[in-house]
């Protein structure tokens, strides 16, 4: 059995679980990959997907199960080259079962990115332009750094450029953090229809302190080659971990003198396309307008903690990612990743 | 208000804020797998705007077509719109953003050229559905230079008449080679400084199928059509949807045209010449497809499967490659006949559908519909050793000379089947369905000056079918009541006087026609009578001789050809398939 960790992002958040199954199904039929097929009249792929993510949700760690006897790494350089560009896979695990992760996981983290309270409400400048640039080439084990985000989940989640981000911010991400802890119920009704109390079900919660790590917008970044130049601050690009590097358009001298610092290629094979999409460099700060919380994920739907949040800060909730998923284990709750790599 | 959604994921948040209030968000993301680059330079920026959801537009090969073809041309872009569904209009309408195209959300009024995709006539009140929520005016002499050149094409430009007036230009015929003679033209004039859309236009109207209604008519226009098909690749790597669309396949065309004339048949006329691609190509095609697309199924298309003349050493190629790669290959419109019976042995065990289209010899042979009652008994025996237990039949009701004869043919046609399923299977468990359509008389068949019998008869014909087939255990009866077959007569044989009827209805709420439910025959009587316009007169015979609004377009089929076609089929008399021979019809066939 074969476990493919992958993102789901872009418009990839908008279509349904069935569609996802789809989606990776045909990217394995473009990567003429063997996997184990269900008998009867309409034989379909066996595959396992980790829980659904409501739509609206960015995923940076799900996964899929394939039946193969394929070697790891041939199946997933395979699956690499024909893989939907916005679910692009990052690692891969073997495991002697089907690890069930379906049935497994027991809670996650997802990361709340909200708007800075003061900015308006607006659309885009038009500036920006699209990439399609669909070239993948994800690199088995490349990850994020920890709280990383995908650099373009967060879908211009800045309508308005930030400007700076003031220390009050961060008081509202602080106080809303504070009091969603504090609260006793939390009303919501669920899937049948019944009225449930959500506090149990949120496990912690905190601010999360870098807005380049919790949440930054790749779609900021670009079209001013200059502006990367000028305005770009060393120190927040090396929070992103190298992610600008490949998106760069090297046929610009400007661009290319800055390809030679020395980043980690970390994501590259996200970063591209995101950054011919519209790099303004005067929006990379490190502004705190992120929550992360860990919350039962079976039991609690990350668009209720979304509604909360809102609720509390006054300030709408732009994008959420799932960040990390947990398993547990007689050892205790371990990262879905580790119980991967334990399985095997 | 701008609107410009676009980013990195071509989705911003206030763009993700407006999907949070419709139904099914992936219609309007875009981001579909082989997307192309958006990105590209490009002189001309084009948008095909196809008046259907996103579900029956993705499902459109011509669509697919156009989109690639445009895209694989430098200097040129192409991006799709599709109408919405009423609660994306209305979110956007709430919030004053006019419609934008899927890939970049850029305003369509933005564009250089807008090209509406005309499939059929209940179409009509959905492309002022779009222009509407685009902020466009509706008739072409009421845009300036500040709009793009809209274009129309597709089916129903066989008579553009009823929306002409709508478009700056009409492309009859097929669209491939067309469309970018068009794009270079209007490139040029672009780059000529200070364009001119009534300068344009003019020079547009030498290019073969263009139409411009704004000119006054004069040499015919010549329909256009693709000369070396074998050489036009569709794409190879075309858009993968990433939600369900209604046809969620590859399709590969094997020929255009059809080597059979049935005279109730539009396509079979308005396509001809008879054009195949070789083996070689459809092989081509089909590996890349099943390499780039992922799709658990290949449609082989034509009008008529059967009648590929390499359908069978195509079949021993790309069998062994579609099963080892798990998908599923799909024939539709193939004939009832020896290949049919070999090729269905290994295939899944559906339903078989099957169109005799009338249910006596006699009045097959007045339509030209060339299956014989041996035809039906042999194959379907074959099915039924083959382990079908399903049979869906199609016909067509009210025909020219049908009288109740052949309604009780359909009847003996199913006693007939079930006799041989008993006969074969010792079992009773067989069920049919027989749907029955009302024959709309349409433009350039040997049929266009037929009347379209009266709601009355229609009825009293699907009474007379529904209690006859009653007593028949498994057998089902299905039709459409009051239907919209009527409009869909009348929009196809009226002339430029139905514009304004259009319009009236589309303004008093009638869009999206073609969806049962939302068809709204009063508000559409309503705009009959508002616009003093009788559509009786067009549901009833047209005099021989009568001028036809189609009449100024040259379809290289003759129009004493249709007439003949006429007289024969009143004298019972049927026109063989060009297999062996050409019956001069008129169409430049190379092959004949
Ligand atoms: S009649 Fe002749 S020209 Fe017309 S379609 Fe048949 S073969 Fe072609």
């Amino acid at each position: 059995m074969l476990t493919v960790k992958y993102k789901k992002i872009g418009a990839a958040v908008y279509i349904s679980h069935i569609d996802i199954y789809r989606a990776i199904y045909r990217g394995i039929r473009r990567a003429n990959l063997n996997v184990a097929y269900s008998r009867g009249f309409n034989p379909h792929a066996e595959l396992y997907l980790s829980p659904p993510l409501p739509l609206f949700v960015y995923g940076a760690c799900e996964y899929f199960t394939a039946d193969t006897d394929e070697d790891a790494d041939v199946f997933f350089a395979r699956y690499a080259a024909a893989a939907h560009a916005l679910l692009p896979p990052v690692n891969v695990f073997y495991t002697v079962k089907n690890p069930n992760l379906a049935g497994k996981i027991f809670s996650a983290d997802y990361v709340f990115e909200m708007r800075k309270p003061d900015a308006e409400h607006g659309f885009l400048n038009a500036r920006e332009k699209r990439s399609n640039k669909q070239d993948l080439s994800a690199k088995r084990g490349e990850q994020d750094p920890a709280d990383g985000f995908d650099s373009r989940n967060a879908s211009a989640k800045y309508d308005k450029p930030y400007a700076s981000a003031g220390p009050d911010t961060r008081n509202i991400m602080a106080e809303t953090v504070e009091r969603l802890l504090s609260a006793e119920h939390i009303p919501y009704v669920n899937r049948n229809g019944k009225e449930k109390d959500a506090r149990p079900y949120i496990y912690s919660a905190a601010p999360a302190n870098n807005a380049i790590n919790a949440g930054f917008a790749f779609a900021n970044i670009h079209t001013a080659d200059n502006a990367i130049k000028t305005d770009l601050s060393f120190t927040n690009i090396s929070a992103v971990n190298g992610t600008v590097k490949s998106g760069i358009d090297s046929a610009n001298p400007r661009a290319a003198a800055f390809n030679k610092t020395e980043f980690v290629p970390a994501i590259t094979n996200t970063a591209d396309r995101a950054i011919n999409a519209g790099l303004n460099a005067a929006n990379i700060y490190t502004v705190s307008n992120a929550i992360k919380i860990n919350i039962d994920s079976v039991n609690l739907r990350a668009d209720v903690v979304a509604d909360e949040l809102k609720k509390l800060s006054g300030v709408p909730v732009l994008a959420v990612t799932k960040t990390a998923q947990y398993v547990k284990t007689a050892d205790g709750i371990i990262d879905a990743d580790e119980y991967l790599r334990s399985s095997n | 208000m701008q609107s410009d959604f676009s980013n990195s994921s071509g989705i911003t948040h206030a763009f993700s804020e407006l999907l949070k209030k419709v139904e099914k968000p992936g219609r309007y993301t875009g981001g579909e797998h082989n997307l192309p680059d958006m990105n590209k330079k490009a002189g001309v920026r084009m948008c095909f705007c196809f008046p259907e959801t996103y579900e029956i537009g993705m499902s459109n090969v011509g669509l697919a077509l156009l989109y690639s073809s445009v895209n694989s041309r430098e200097d040129f872009v192409a991006e799709r719109c599709f109408a919405p569904w009423t609660d994306f209009a209305d979110a956007i309408r709430e919030r004053n953003i006019p419609l934008m195209s899927v890939e970049t959300k850029k305003p369509l009024k933005d564009f250089d050229i807008l090209g509406f995709s005309v499939q059929h006539e209940l179409i009509y009140t959905n492309i002022l559905y779009m222009l509407d929520l685009a902020g466009i005016p509706f008739y072409a002499k009421e845009r300036g230079e500040d709009f793009p050149v809209i274009i129309g094409g597709g089916p129903c430009s066989v008579n553009p008449m009823p929306y002409a007036d709508f478009f700056d230009a009409v492309l009859i015929g097929e669209g491939e080679t067309a469309t970018a003679e068009f794009g270079e033209l209007y490139r040029k004039h672009k780059n000529c400084g200070a364009f001119k859309k009534a300068d344009f236009l003019k020079d547009a109207a030498s290019i073969r199928g263009f139409f411009i209604p704004s000119l006054p008519k004069g040499t015919p226009v010549k329909k256009a059509f693709v000369k070396d098909f074998d050489a036009l690749l569709p794409p190879l790597k075309p858009l993968v949807p990433n939600i369900e669309i209604v046809h969620d396949r590859a399709v590969v065309e094997l020929y255009r045209g059809c080597r059979s004339g049935c005279r109730f048949c539009q396509a079979a006329f308005f396509y001809r010449p008879i054009r195949e691609r070789r083996l070689e190509t459809v092989k081509k095609i089909l590996f890349s497809l099943i390499d780039n697309t992922g799709f658990d199924e290949i449609t082989l298309a034509s009008l008529s499967t059967s009648d590929y003349s390499g359908l069978k050493e195509l079949m021993d190629n790309v069998k062994p490659v579609v099963k080892a790669r798990h998908i599923n290959l799909s024939l539709p419109s193939l004939r009832l006949d020896s290949f049919f019976a070999e090729y269905t042995d290994s295939s899944r065990k559906s339903s078989l559908t099957f169109a005799p289209e009338a249910g006596t010899q006699r009045l097959r042979d007045v339509i030209n519909k060339n299956v014989s009652d041996e035809n039906i008994t042999s194959s379907i025996t074959q099915a039924f050793l083959n382990g079908y237990r399903n049979v869906k039949l199609y016909f067509m009701i009210g025909l020219p000379t049908e009288t109740e004869d052949d309604l009780f043919g359909i009847v003996e046609i199913v006693k007939k089947i079930r006799a041989l399923y008993r006969e074969i299977n010792r079992r009773n468990d067989l069920t049919v369905t027989v749907s029955t359509s009302v024959f709309i008389p349409k433009p350039l068949t040997p049929f266009q000056r037929e009347r379209m019998i009266s709601e009355d008869d229609a009825a009293a014909k699907q009474n007379l079918l529904k209690n006859a087939l009653k007593p028949f255990k498994g057998v089902s009866y299905r039709y459409h009541a009051a239907d919209s077959s009527r409009l869909e007569c009348v929009m196809a044989r009226g002339g430029g006087e139905l514009s304004a009827v259009i319009e009236t209805a589309y303004k008093s709420g009638c869009f999206f026609d073609a969806w049962g439910e939302r068809f709204n025959r009063e508000k559409w009587e309503d705009a009959f009578r508002i616009c003093g316009i009788d559509p009786s007169v067009y549901l009833a015979e047209i005099p021989a001789g009568k001028e036809l609004p189609w009449d100024f377009i040259d379809f290289s089929v003759r129009k004493a050809y249709l007439e003949r076609e006429r007289e024969k089929a009143y004298e019972g008399e049927t026109t063989d398939g060009c297999f062996k021979k050409c019956n001069f019809c008129g169409a430049e066939c190379a092959f004949k």
